[in-house]
């Protein structure tokens, strides 16, 4: 067996080719995450008519699509009446992959560490795709980046300091004046043009 | 979210209570004062009784005496026979009296006998409000929209499922209350048909102002439209025309037609 968790490629709907290995962590930085997502819940629905290769657990699964629907556990607020967080936390153990779709405007940014915390303790070696147009998330969830055409997003290594009372981003840490304020630390960065 | 739905739901419930007892309470005092019609001669006067040449077409109810019986007939599915029958006893025990005979009552349902104008228009009014809670708690725990049907394609049936049982439970919760108050709920069923119609209809808009347009229609709809069996078949197509629209409207080809234009540029 390969090590291919999901590979989507030429897809007829507006969605990038994608390859997905087992245990990895990959985002598509998007506009309209709601809109990606709903081409990838076509896709993954009726891959037949709507993808030429897909590819799931290694395995050619176009003609599988009605269990195959099932690996996918898919948190968006626009699905659900409630956030990802929760979506998260409470993910049935038989979905394998999930699919984290979400606005920006509907991340509270303080529960961002929280949402990587959750995905860390409750599916460390399970497959994650996050669509959104937050940098924040993709750089906190995301080991691999790549825009809706499919190009890849390159990290930037490096030390870096945001304020999160006023969201400036800081050179160093001496810069702040005030005694007590919150702050996010991030090793690498998105580099977004 | 889920709070602010729960809110409204039980707001909406306890007024409604409220509202049937007051309104029960205020058309029984009106409906007091409308006269029985008697057809024929009749031995006894009293104030509520008035004679009638010919039978009539609308009444509360009409009165003939026939040797030992009185025969009372009433409209067809009026609802009111626990209301009047104090006072068709007093007939009867006055006349009884009077004749000195033992006289019963018969009671016929007659179905080219018209209710009173009040009762119509209390019963239209009762359907109205139960029209409105029916939609708007219907519409906030509406399981017919494009979310539940994405996460029915997904499988999530179990979540589906509980989502069908809130609804089922919410509207559920309205009809008995209204059952508590009627026993005889024949000329309400079409407005509980229209109402969960405009539920499919309206779950298909998410904005306020088309959903708001759909209640209106609906409504208006069910204020002249009383037929069961047709409000039930109504509502059948409603909910196959909400199937279908919700399922070319995820699988539209719109979007594959950019994307091929895309290509061409």
């Amino acid at each position: 067996m390969s090590d291919v968790m999901l590979k989507i490629v030429n897809a007829r709907v507006n969605f990038p080719d994608i390859e997905i290995m087992i245990k990895e962590k990959v985002g598509i930085y998007t506009n309209d995450p709601y809109k990606i997502l709903d081409n990838f819940l076509k896709i993954i629905i009726k891959p037949k008519k709507y993808t030429k290769e897909y590819i799931l657990e290694g395995i050619e699964a176009e003609n599988l699509s009605y269990f195959s629907r099932r690996i996918f556990h898919i948190a968006s607020s626009n699905l659900w009446n409630a956030n990802i967080l929760k979506l998260i936390k409470s993910k049935p153990e038989n979905r394998k992959i999930t699919v984290l779709a979400e606005k920006k405007e509907n991340i509270d940014i303080n529960k961002i560490f929280e949402i990587k915390k959750a995905i860390k303790e409750k599916i460390p070696d399970e497959n994650v795709l996050v669509i959104t147009d937050s940098k924040e998330l993709l750089e906190a969830i995301c080991d691999k980046v790549i825009d809706e055409n499919g190009n890849q997003i390159i990290f930037e290594e490096g030390t870096f300091i945001k304020r999160l009372d006023t969201m400036e981003e800081l050179e160093k840490i001496d810069e702040i004046e005030e005694h007590y304020i919150p702050l996010i630390f991030k090793k690498k960065e998105l580099n977004l043009r | 979210m889920k709070m602010k739905s729960l809110s409204v739901y039980i707001i909406s419930i306890i007024s409604f209570a409220i509202f049937l007892m007051l309104s029960q309470i205020i058309f029984n005092y009106i409906f007091q004062k409308e006269p029985y019609l008697y057809y024929g001669s009749f031995p006894i006067e009293n104030k509520n009784l008035k004679f009638s040449k010919e039978i009539p077409d609308q009444a509360k109810a009409v009165l003939t005496l026939e040797g030992d019986i009185i025969k009372v007939y009433l409209p067809k599915n009026s609802n009111y026979f626990d209301i009047i029958l104090k006072d068709i006893k007093v007939f009867l025990y006055d006349t009884s009296i009077k004749l000195n005979k033992i006289i019963k009552p018969y009671f016929i349902e007659k179905s080219n006998l018209k209710a009173p104008d009040i009762y119509n228009y209390y019963i239209k009014l009762v359907g109205m409000v139960l029209f409105s809670v029916l939609f708007i708690s219907g519409r906030l725990y509406t399981v017919f929209d494009k979310k539940n049907f994405k996460l029915f394609l997904l499988h999530y049936y179990k979540d589906n499922l509980k989502r069908l049982l809130l609804f089922s439970v919410v509207i559920g919760s309205f009809v008995i209350i209204t059952l508590l108050f009627f026993k005889n709920m024949n000329l309400l069923y079409s407005y509980i048909f229209l109402a969960l119609g405009a539920i499919f209809v309206a779950s298909i808009f998410k904005n306020v102002f088309l959903n708001f347009l759909v209640y209106i229609m609906f409504m208006i709809l069910s204020i002249f439209w009383v037929d069961i069996k047709y409000t039930s078949i109504t509502l059948l197509i409603l909910i196959i025309l909400n199937m279908v629209y919700n399922y070319i409207s995820f699988f539209s080809d719109k979007t594959i037609k950019t994307k091929e234009e895309k290509k061409i540029e």
